[in-house]
């Protein structure tokens, strides 16, 4: 008893293809491959990237694509839809994850309007101690509890308007402008003095680095938060696409759209830290907001031109988290119209449950980093449910009738490793709870205070585990609730 | 394996840029979906 698809779809294929990849590009392609990519081996790590580029995340957006389209619901709705009602819990809990991310997520998006602000008012200045003004920022819960309030505002404001005329319309300007952007910034780094030593730094392969386990571990775990693999953010966009929507090419192009963008920001990043930085490699070291607002900003005072530099590299960084988050939103939204809810209501019951809930992370920068913490790793446990969740449907049976049928990208082995999702996230999954058992030695199992234990295994594991036990309580009631499909 | 940096930069550009302009070829000039 759903809405008719006609009328709530993309209308057009670019339509689509800008709103994936304006999913995909996040503030993580901006300050974090760049850091990552150089701090694990250069052209090594860009090459593991690649490599799982194919085996992970162009499968499971695949994978999202089919259950989206297929089941015209978003995550909880086409879970049971695809797998049985028994499954439904599975799909709250991936909603859980991404939500979880949702609402510390857009209190990173308001430091990027903040800094961009700082930047536009000549508040960056040769001399400016930028460690000192990311403190005293970050200190200040108001204006951060302020921004949110600007930045849900501006999500609603897209996301009640709908498909064609508010996330289509929307990415269309946004994602374009994020590439302008990224290419300007990069041309405008070439030119900077000692930039080559950027590049060299920035694509220097060893023979070691290429046997270091740590290089492909680094470069699926960016591949899987970079690409919205797993996410169900995909899978929430292709509910609303044409009946012979090409999946498989709309899932590829999402993927190198989202590495070009990742690609190019460090050949604006890399440079520009190399040519001036005193400490190259402690600025690549110092985590991505003490890069972003700390190390760039200061570089941005001191270089000439530096503050158009500025304005454009906070622009982007602000426009590819508001089109990640319009996403976040937009799974949400979905959500609650699949229990009957309208569009509007929807959106503002999403926007209201990310003030309240993202408000102790504006308050707190502790919560923010232990909510990152335990979310962001969580999106690989979303990314094994996926996984899971295909293999029992049958990988063979959706690739020959469900995907095959409407791509021109006809390789089955492309759509088809996703048999070993669940192998390669018990591998890196693996290797990574091993190395944070050992930073908490004996009491790796605690979680409270969470002021103390911010980054245990154990506070992940909580945390997961009640989102869970929740999930799997209610798993009939929301079957029930999963009742409104949009009508093909 | 120690190629030269330049070597592995011409690799990586070819990849991405590569990839993408294939991509953003097919997109637009393969048949849309009909409904």
């Amino acid at each position: 008893m759903g809405k008719k698809l006609e009328g709530n779809m993309w209308t057009s294929r670019w339509g689509l293809v800008l709103a994936s990849i304006g999913m995909a590009v996040g503030t993580g392609n901006i300050w974090r491959f760049p850091r990552v990519s150089a701090a694990n081996g250069g052209a090594a790590f860009f090459f593991a990237y690649i490599l799982a580029l194919f085996v992970w995340a162009i499968p499971l957006l695949a994978v999202e694509g089919v259950f989206g389209k297929t089941a015209r619901m978003g995550v909880i709705g086409a879970f049971k839809h695809m797998c049985g009602r028994a499954w439904t819990w599975v799909g709250a809990l991936m909603s859980i994850i991404v939500l979880g991310v949702v609402f510390y997520y857009a209190v990173v998006v308001g430091w990027c309007i903040r800094y961009f602000l700082y930047a536009a008012t000549g508040t960056l200045k040769p001399g400016l101690d930028t460690e000192a003004l990311w403190k005293t920022f970050a200190a200040n819960g108001t204006m951060q509890g302020i921004l949110l309030v600007v930045v849900i505002a501006a999500c609603v404001f897209i996301a009640s308007k709908g498909i064609a005329a508010g996330l289509e319309r929307a990415n269309k300007i946004m994602v374009p402008a994020i590439f302008v952007l990224l290419i300007f910034l990069a041309i405008r780094a070439a030119f900077l003095p000692n930039a080559v030593k950027g590049y060299e730094f920035y694509f220097t392969a060893r023979a070691a680095d290429f046997m270091n386990p740590k290089t492909y571990l680094e470069a699926f775990t960016q591949v899987s938060w970079s690409t919205g693999a797993g996410w169900g953010l995909f899978l929430t966009y292709f509910v609303y696409v044409k009946k012979r929507e090409d999946i498989m090419l709309t899932a590829v192009t999402t993927c190198f759209a989202d590495t070009t963008a990742a690609f190019t920001a460090g050949l604006c990043v890399i440079p520009t830290i190399f040519a001036f930085s005193p400490d190259p490699m402690a600025a690549v070291k110092s985590g991505n907001t003490g890069l972003a607002f700390i190390h760039l900003t200061k570089l941005f005072c001191e270089i000439p031109g530096g503050t158009i530099m500025a304005l454009a590299f906070f622009l982007a960084l602000i426009l590819a988290a508001l089109s990640s988050e319009i996403a976040m939103i937009e799974l949400g939204a979905r959500i609650l119209e699949d229990a009957g809810w309208n569009r509007k209501k929807a959106t503002w019951g999403i926007a209201l449950a990310t003030l309240v809930l993202g408000m102790p992370s504006a308050l707190s920068g502790t919560f923010l980093d232990n909510q990152d913490w335990v979310w962001g790793v969580g999106l690989m446990v979303s990314c094994l449910l996926l996984g899971i969740a295909a293999i029992k449907v049958g990988v063979a049976k959706i690739w020959d009738e469900i995907v095959a049928p409407d791509t021109v990208i006809k390789v089955p082995w492309m759509f088809k490793v996703v048999y070993f999702t669940p192998i390669l996230f018990a591998w890196v999954f693996g290797w990574w709870f091993k190395q944070a058992i050992s930073w908490y030695p004996g009491e790796w199992y605690k979680w409270l205070p969470i002021s103390k234990y911010t980054f245990t295994p154990g506070t992940m594991l909580w945390q997961w585990g009640i989102a869970a036990a929740v999930c799997i309580i209610l798993n009939n009631w929301l079957a029930d609730k999963m009742t409104h499909r949009l009508e093909v | 394996m120690n190629m030269s940096w330049q070597v592995n930069m011409f690799i990586s550009m070819a990849i991405i840029y590569g990839g993408i302009i294939w991509c953003l070829y097919m997109v637009a000039t393969t048949k849309e979906a009909e409904e």
